[in-house]
């Protein structure tokens, strides 16, 4: 940087942070940091939703049909 | 990337407690420098400085291995400066608004009067005077000093439109000064 303006902005003194309102800051973001949990990759996200949207529904509702179609066919049974 | 830079994003990725101090310590000043030059205002710098702390808390386990960390953290508070002056401009905040357009809100303490000169702080006000596009490609390069590379990055630019972008505003901060009666 050979500009003699730039450079002279390159001197300009920096805002100071409140002393306490920089540890309250860092206290904040580092708690935070801590807490973070390791995001579900996207992968990982992709085969909860499929599970969620479609194939769980339809298991169940198999699951349902032939329940009730064994009730049914028992009910018969235990009938005749 | 220098070495210890890559060091400190892998301790930001598997949740290092230490890196995150580490990171913390070698940036607050120079983001906080740039958010109070961008909002002219340090109520607002620091609310935004620590939303962009809050969110490299939340993202660091999602960065990459080769993150540039500067240009990563420049480029989140820059972002959330941005959507700031938005939700100003569409009178969400129009008294943070007023103040930033007045400088109300940045008053020098004490000790920033007594330790820069009269040209400082000429410079730093004509600087607070010009455009937010033109005023931040200078403090990105001539302030903060941040590598041509990154602060393509930050701005989502090419180089070769942030060297345009920085003569232009050099020269319209130069023209500011001789309409103030200082020569640049």
């Amino acid at each position: 940087m050979s500009d003699g303006l730039l450079e002279e902005l390159g001197e300009l003194a920096s805002y100071s942070i409140d002393d306490e309102i920089d540890r309250r800051m860092r206290t904040v973001a580092r708690d935070a940091f801590l807490r973070a949990e390791p995001s579900v990759p996207s992968w990982a996200a992709s085969v909860a939703a499929v599970w969620r949207t479609r194939l769980e529904p339809v298991m169940v509702i198999a699951g349902s049909g032939v329940f009730l179609g064994w009730a049914v066919k028992k009910t018969i049974e235990l009938l005749s | 990337m220098p070495g210890d830079e890559r060091d400190l994003v892998a301790g930001l990725r598997s949740g290092d407690a230490e890196a995150f101090e580490r990171t913390y310590e070698r940036y607050r000043r120079r983001l906080h420098g740039y958010l109070v030059r961008m909002a002219r205002n340090r109520h607002v710098a620091e609310d935004l400085l620590q939303e962009t702390w809050l969110r490299l808390a939340s993202r660091s386990r999602d960065l990459d291995e080769d993150t540039d960390l500067g240009a990563w953290l420049f480029t989140v508070a820059r972002n959330l400066f941005l959507s700031h002056v938005r939700r100003a401009m569409c009178g969400v905040e129009r008294l943070d608004c007023a103040a930033c357009a007045s400088q109300g809100g940045l008053n020098a303490t004490p000790f920033e009067i007594a330790s820069a000169t009269q040209t400082q702080r000429r410079l730093e006000r004509a600087l607070l005077e010009l455009p937010i596009d033109q005023r931040e490609v200078l403090v990105l390069v001539a302030v903060e000093r941040l590598e041509p590379g990154q602060v393509a990055t930050v701005l989502g630019v090419k180089p070769e439109a942030v060297r345009k972008r920085l003569e232009r505003a050099r020269k319209a901060l130069a023209e500011t000064l001789e309409a103030k009666g200082d020569k640049p």
